[in-house]
């Protein structure tokens, strides 16, 4: 029963690139640029990076006009050119990270491969953790709370109820 | 970013949900992913009436997540894991975010390698 214990998804990427060259474009303040959108004016903040375990990367991202958000992550593991773990989020952003409780976050695991010179797998690993998970789904389903929705959920409550 | 519209499919996630977002379901289900259970065996464990168990089991039916066998004396219950996959549909958006961002790390490295070898050229 994977998908209520264990929530989070993986994404794989065999990229034409040394590992060398993989692990800056993921830590290296001027190669990061390719996590903004394309074509988007200029960001109120420059993109930082402080590698340290406990240390964060903060990317200020702009979707539109209406729509921006600071981005990036809070560093738990770091082994040069091999795994990189964060936290995903900001303090200030999407996903949004809450400094007292890291635990709630959902952590992201970079593994760097190097299949043969200058061929390098990437896998991503997103694991929500079982509060976030709920928390998230209930916004979600928030989200969807208007005619049909809320009349289901009303049916529900009134059969729990009875 | 998601659609919301008379689809039923929507409206049986919402129910979904809901079943999920109570803690006595959700051990019951926990309890199914082990293999059928009858409806005394699923009650076993919670010091709730028998009759509070069906209401439960009710609410997780018409989510989708239990079917009850219709052959037998005991009907076991059985966990539909189908729907439950159904519920990791609010993670679209984060893996949205991930699969675009690493759509263009691809077309970035492509630059830094040509750098890197002009670099080493010169």
């Amino acid at each position: 029963m994977t998908a209520a214990t264990d929530r989070g998804f993986t994404l794989t990427r065999v990229l034409n690139a040394p590992r060398a060259l993989v692990w800056r474009a993921w830590t290296d303040p001027a190669e990061l640029v390719w996590f903004l959108n394309p074509g988007t004016g200029p960001t109120k903040e420059p993109i930082s990076v402080d590698l340290r375990v406990g240390g964060a990367f903060r990317v200020h991202m702009i979707v539109n006009d209406q729509l921006e958000y600071m981005t990036g992550g809070v560093y738990r593991e770091i082994v040069p050119m091999e795994r990189l773990v964060f936290e995903w989020g900001a303090v200030d952003g999407w996903p949004l990270l809450d400094p007292a409780r890291p635990n709630d976050a959902p952590l992201t695991t970079l593994e760097f491969a190097e299949l043969e010179p200058g061929t390098t797998e990437l896998t991503l690993r997103v694991s929500f953790p079982r509060e976030m998970a709920d928390e998230r789904a209930a916004e979600w389903l928030g989200s969807g709370m208007r005619e049909g929705w809320g009349t289901t959920l009303d049916r529900l409550v009134d059969q729990l109820a009875s | 970013m998601l659609a919301f519209e008379d689809d039923p499919a929507d409206e049986l996630l919402s129910a979904t949900f809901a079943a999920l977002a109570d803690r006595t379901r959700r051990a019951m289900l926990a309890r199914l992913a082990r293999g059928e259970a009858t409806v005394n065996e699923l009650a076993e464990p919670f010091a709730i009436s028998l009759p509070a168990i069906s209401r439960h089991l009710k609410v997780l039916e018409r989510a989708g997540l239990v079917t009850k066998s219709r052959a037998g004396q005991y009907r076991p219950c059985r966990l539909n894991a189908d729907q439950l996959e159904k519920v990791d549909e609010w993670m679209t958006p984060y893996r949205a975010f991930f699969a675009a961002r690493l759509d263009r790390l691809d077309q970035h490295l492509a630059t830094m390698v040509a750098a890197h070898k002009e670099g080493k050229n010169s």
